[in-house]
């Protein structure tokens, strides 16, 4: 926690002795971009336009994520399955969703189901690629105890494979969760710019008022941390274990 | 002995492991017909063993000699190319029931608690929750390991997660046990206690059928009734020794002559094979 502190200190330093370089009307200081970000608050303008992408964000994401996991999973459980199809998300995950942003214009339309469909596609191969690693990596010696013990494959399936996959269900998830947020915001800047946190930055970038800019940013920013800190306590309270696995190479949370 | 029935036999096993030889992309483009090239190492030559009802053998022999490949062909974890394991008498196509298996890396399941892990092969046969606990305390308890039951395994030091392996083989109360260097990856302090604490536990569990792979022969020789001496790659039975201490045994069984001379004799006999044995000689 110290050290985050320190790391915020410097940031925002940094960021003060930018601004007083180049002005405030370029880069505005943090002060102001606070008191911006207050105003917006106050006006309910932030609330009101996640209120409207909140939706789409749900549906969307959560449709990745009903999808995502088991396919995942099943990709990683089915080893021919997987290398016939996994190189198809790989692909996916770094496809320009920017760019293809007008097609889903031309698809689907430019209202809140386009949206939906966007994220949904925005954010599944995140989700797939991560449980199939998960999937794929149980330990050859674990399943081999299991055998040993006459387990039957759907023995094998619930109680080594599933189990082992928790952890990076989670890690999906948490990825998963910011990966929606940044489908949203895109969506509403190229697909229905009409509503949204995405419309608001359109409209103050517009405007030049590159303070509530930096404000809504930061909002979008926030909802981030907090969306994969909540994951996070969840995780903690369903897999305690977790923080004793060195499979996953992710160090737990502090 | 208690009795000279038959219990598991191995004859005439034979397992030869085949890996594709890598080759560089350069030589692949050019020589296409080499990409499949296989190379074929024989790791058991014509094995075959008898094991009675309550003995303990032990198996030692060179690294890559094939012992742990022998053990895991008893448990049908590994298929056989040829020759058949016989347990009562049946030949062994499946994992058997009467067999519980204790691994060299404990194989503990991380998301189980203590009592959850040595439930584990209690829940596959579907025996009802209260029994099998009752059936993990009894074995959680000859284990020393009271006061642990909720714990994880990563709060667990090793010498403590294999009593958790041992427990968990136990409970299913197998009629042969299987162990692969099980105290291999513990400190020479550690493996030394548990060694006495396997002793104790199977004197109390008796008559139960062991074979024990190891390549430690004082651990051989202190454990066990006969030790068996693998010769080198392609491994097939060199010698059987037998070990006539009297159980229980205690600690002042190592420093007897008889055990001296013993362990002078298998290490000897293991050292002619250990002769040209090559640093790469995979795990066995």
């Amino acid at each position: 926690m110290r050290t985050r502190i320190i790391s915020l200190v410097v940031l925002i330093t940094a960021w003060w002795a930018g601004s007083a370089v180049a002005g405030d009307l370029v880069l505005p200081s943090p002060a102001t971009t606070l008191g911006r970000f207050i105003d917006l608050m106050v006006e309910g303008r932030l609330s009101l336009a996640l209120g409207i992408g909140l939706n789409a964000l749900a549906v969307g994401g959560g449709m990745a994520v009903l999808v995502g996991v088991p396919l995942g999973i099943l990709l990683g459980v089915r080893r021919r399955l997987g290398s016939a199809f996994d190189f198809y998300f790989s692909a996916l995950y770094v496809t320009p969703f920017s760019a293809v942003a007008p097609l889903f214009v031309l698809w689907f339309g430019i209202d809140a189901g386009s949206r939906m469909i966007f994220i949904f596609f925005f954010t599944l191969p995140q989700i797939v690629i991560v449980c199939y690693q998960g999937a794929r990596s149980t330990p050859e010696g674990l399943i081999e105890v299991a055998r040993s013990f006459q387990a039957r494959p759907r023995d094998v399936f619930f109680k080594t494979i599933l189990p082992f996959e928790v952890p990076f269900i989670f890690t999906a998830l948490r990825l998963g969760v910011g990966r929606a947020v940044q489908g949203m915001v895109i969506a509403e800047l190229l697909i229905s710019a009409t509503q949204g946190l995405g419309f608001l930055i359109t409209v103050y970038s517009a405007t030049l008022d590159i303070g509530a800019v930096l404000a809504v940013i930061l909002f979008i920013m926030m909802l981030g941390i907090v969306a994969s800190m909540l994951v996070q306590r969840i995780e903690d309270a369903i897999a305690p274990w977790r923080h004793g696995v060195t499979t996953s190479g992710e160090a737990s949370g502090a | 002995m208690p009795d000279q029935l038959v219990k598991l036999s191995v004859e005439g096993l034979h397992k030869t492991y085949r890996t594709k030889r890598p080759r560089d992309t350069f030589v692949r483009r050019l020589m296409p017909d080499l990409n499949s090239q296989t190379i074929e190492v024989v790791a058991i030559d014509d094995l075959s063993l008898e094991i009675r009802a309550g003995e303990f053998v032990s198996i030692v022999g060179p690294s890559g000699c094939g012992k742990t490949t022998a053990l895991r062909i008893m448990d049908a974890l590994v298929p056989a190319d040829g020759g058949r394991v016989l347990i009562n008498g049946t030949e062994v196509t499946a994992p058997r029931p009467e067999c519980g298996f204790i691994f060299q890396d404990f194989g503990l399941y991380p998301w189980r608690t203590v009592t959850a892990n040595v439930e584990f092969g209690l829940e596959l046969r579907g025996m009802p929750a209260t029994q099998r606990g009752q059936q993990a305390r009894k074995y959680i308890n000859l284990v020393g390991l009271e006061g642990f039951e909720s714990h994880y395994p990563h709060q667990l030091s090793g010498g403590m997660q294999q009593r958790v392996g041992i427990a968990r083989t136990l409970a299913i109360e197998p009629e042969i046990l299987l162990m692969d260097e099980p105290f291999g990856s513990l400190d020479a302090l550690t493996r030394r206690i548990m060694q006495f604490e396997l002793l104790r536990i199977l004197d109390s569990q008796r008559p139960t059928t062991a074979v024990f792979v190891t390549h430690d022969l004082e651990e051989a020789l202190l454990l066990s009734d006969r030790v068996v001496v693998m010769t080198r790659r392609p491994g097939r039975c060199k010698e059987i020794v037998d070990v006539p201490f009297p159980r229980p045994r205690g600690e002042e069984v190592i420093d007897s002559s008889d055990f001296i001379e013993l362990r002078r004799r298998l290490w000897e006999s293991l050292r002619e094979e250990q002769v040209g044995v090559t640093d790469e000689a995979p795990a066995s």
